[in-house]
């Protein structure tokens, strides 16, 4: 019963404002630190140490970012929902604003896999797009994005808004596996699954590595960059505060 | 229960009856924009019949959104939807109810009209009667869909236009499914496949839209 | 640093790690502006609340 009663806690304490503003304050450092170190070293093994491809040459580097972006695009996706369901549920606010704080660094993660994995098609297979049922449901995961994003800021009151935007979040949510699973379940020019299938990945531990850490770094970054985004909405909606006022002094 | 559902759904089959432009106009808008094709490309016969399917689907789908303000408006605007929300019968029940209702205004008059627009388009008689299935299994879907849509936006200003951009991106898989359906029967395949997928996706929409339309309705009457 | 030349696709593989540098930055740079601002515009208005604004009248 105790360890229950000490999680509640933990859980009730992270949702107030003040606490949460101080907690993530401490670890944005080190989260971005590690971010950066992560980044380097993926960059590093991913552009000069891992080797050519036997069939795709130099241009398959674009994985170690397009992979992760895609991966991420999705990631972020689901924290939003979830999030969006705990602020439906409990009215948390804090789980409010991290939900729509997810929106636009999702929104950027899923631009940039799409545009990446344009990059790479052009060479590869000689085309910049492909109506596919991979990169369509990837296209619709932006729009989805969009649409969180556009009704949260037609709506007056920020708490109605976060309430709306979590159904359509909820919603939404339909398109994920439809993107995870397009490739088995369709023919599609995009490649099939070679990291997440629960076999041994059928991928070279030379080029896994760097994807791997790739994938670690940029999920680190992005709870820094929500991190930032949160904490800003809290001193904003918390501005007339104590906390704040004495917050802002000792600056 | 199902005494208040019968209510709704016949007094909204009323209402539209007594307004017969709520279900004239999304048909004008499909009968007039359906006619722009040829009248834009000329009488290119063999082009027609390969785009028809495509251009059906696509204009029915668009006359389903614009048709999809009356079903929830004036009863927001007088407040029965209020009242219906403090109803012992859930919310979600009886917005079935007016979704129904609404396909029964929209959805179907557009159906019983295709099969004219299709022959506007030389479609061949194979093609009409799997575009009608689709259009079947299709239409409820898209009322659903359209449902969750017009909840969250009905107490909006500019809610049509964001409207489209909520629910146009959630439209996508039933137009695919839809017209590749049409084109696997085109080439001579079967479409089983592609009709189990719009099947599926109408008892996925009948069974958890209602709870998102409520819990959206609950939220625009704040 | 011939390890960093990638032949014929050095314009599609520098173009896509550009590209993931700038939306990285641009997910750092956007809040940290917006903090600044914040910030500027929290300690503007306890001025003022506490001060009086500057009017005269």
């Amino acid at each position: 019963m105790d360890i229950f009663a000490s999680i509640s806690r933990l859980y009730h304490q992270l949702a107030s404002p003040p606490y949460f503003y101080r907690i993530s304050g401490l670890w944005l450092p080190y989260i971005m630190g590690i971010f950066v170190v992560l980044l380097i070293y993926g960059l590093y093994s991913g552009l000069i140490l891992a080797p050519t491809d036997y069939e795709q040459g130099e241009a398959y580097r674009i994985i170690f970012v397009h992979v992760p972006a895609a991966w991420m695009s999705m990631f972020v996706y689901m924290v939003m929902a979830v999030t969006g369901a705990i602020a439906l549920i409990w009215r948390l606010k804090l789980a409010e604003i991290v939900m729509i704080s997810c929106a636009p660094i999702g929104a950027s993660f899923t631009f940039l896999a799409l545009v990446t994995g344009s990059i790479w098609g052009k060479p590869m297979w000689n085309t910049w797009w492909v109506w596919d049922a991979r990169l369509t449901s990837e296209l619709l995961l932006l729009f989805l994005y969009f649409g969180v994003m556009a009704l949260y800021n037609a709506i007056e009151d920020r708490r109605t808004a976060a309430r709306a935007v979590a159904i359509l979040a909820i919603v939404g949510v339909v398109n994920i596996p439809i993107i995870h699973y397009s490739v088995e379940w369709w023919n599609t020019l995009h490649q099939g699954p070679t990291v997440t299938k629960f076999d041994k990945p059928s991928i070279h531990l030379s080029m896994l590595i760097p994807l791997l850490v790739m994938a670690v770094a940029f999920k680190l970054f992005f709870i820094g960059s929500l991190f930032m985004r949160v904490r800003n909405e809290l001193l904003a909606r918390e501005q007339k505060s104590k906390w704040v006022t004495a917050l802002l002094e000792s600056k | 229960m199902f005494n208040a559902w019968l209510q709704i759904f016949q007094r909204d089959l009323l209402i539209a009856f007594r307004r017969r432009s709520e279900i004239i106009h999304p048909l004008i808008f499909f009968v007039m924009v359906i006619s722009f094709f040829p009248l834009a490309i000329g009488d290119d016969k063999v082009l027609l019949q390969k785009i028809a399917p495509a251009i059906l689907w696509v204009t029915a789908l668009l006359a389903t959104m614009l048709s999809l303000d009356n079903l929830f408006r004036s009863d927001f605007e007088d407040g029965s939807l209020e009242q219906m929300t403090l109803l012992k019968t859930p919310l979600s029940f009886l917005v079935t109810a007016k979704v129904a209702a609404h396909w029964f205004i929209t959805g179907l008059p557009l159906i019983l009209i295709t099969p004219l627009l299709a022959v506007l388009l030389y479609l061949p008689s194979e093609s009409i009667s799997m575009l009608l299935l689709t259009l079947l299994l299709g239409t409820p879907t898209l009322s659903l869909i359209g449902a969750v849509g017009i909840a969250l936006t009905v107490g909006l200003r500019q809610g049509g236009v964001i409207l489209s951009l909520l629910i146009l991106p959630l439209y996508i898989p039933v137009l695919i499914f839809a017209t590749l359906a049409m084109q696997n029967v085109e080439q001579g395949f079967s479409a089983e496949a592609q009709i189990a997928m719009m099947m599926a996706i109408l008892v996925l929409a009948i069974t958890l839209s209602p709870f998102a339309i409520a819990a959206a309705l609950k939220v625009s009457l704040n | 640093m011939e390890a960093l030349d990638f032949g014929k696709y050095n314009l599609y593989i520098w173009a896509s790690y550009g590209l993931t540098f700038l939306v990285l930055a641009w997910n750092v740079v956007i809040p940290w502006f917006e903090k600044k601002k914040l910030i500027k515009s929290i300690k503007r208005r306890n001025y003022l609340n506490n001060n009086g604004s500057n009017d005269t009248e």
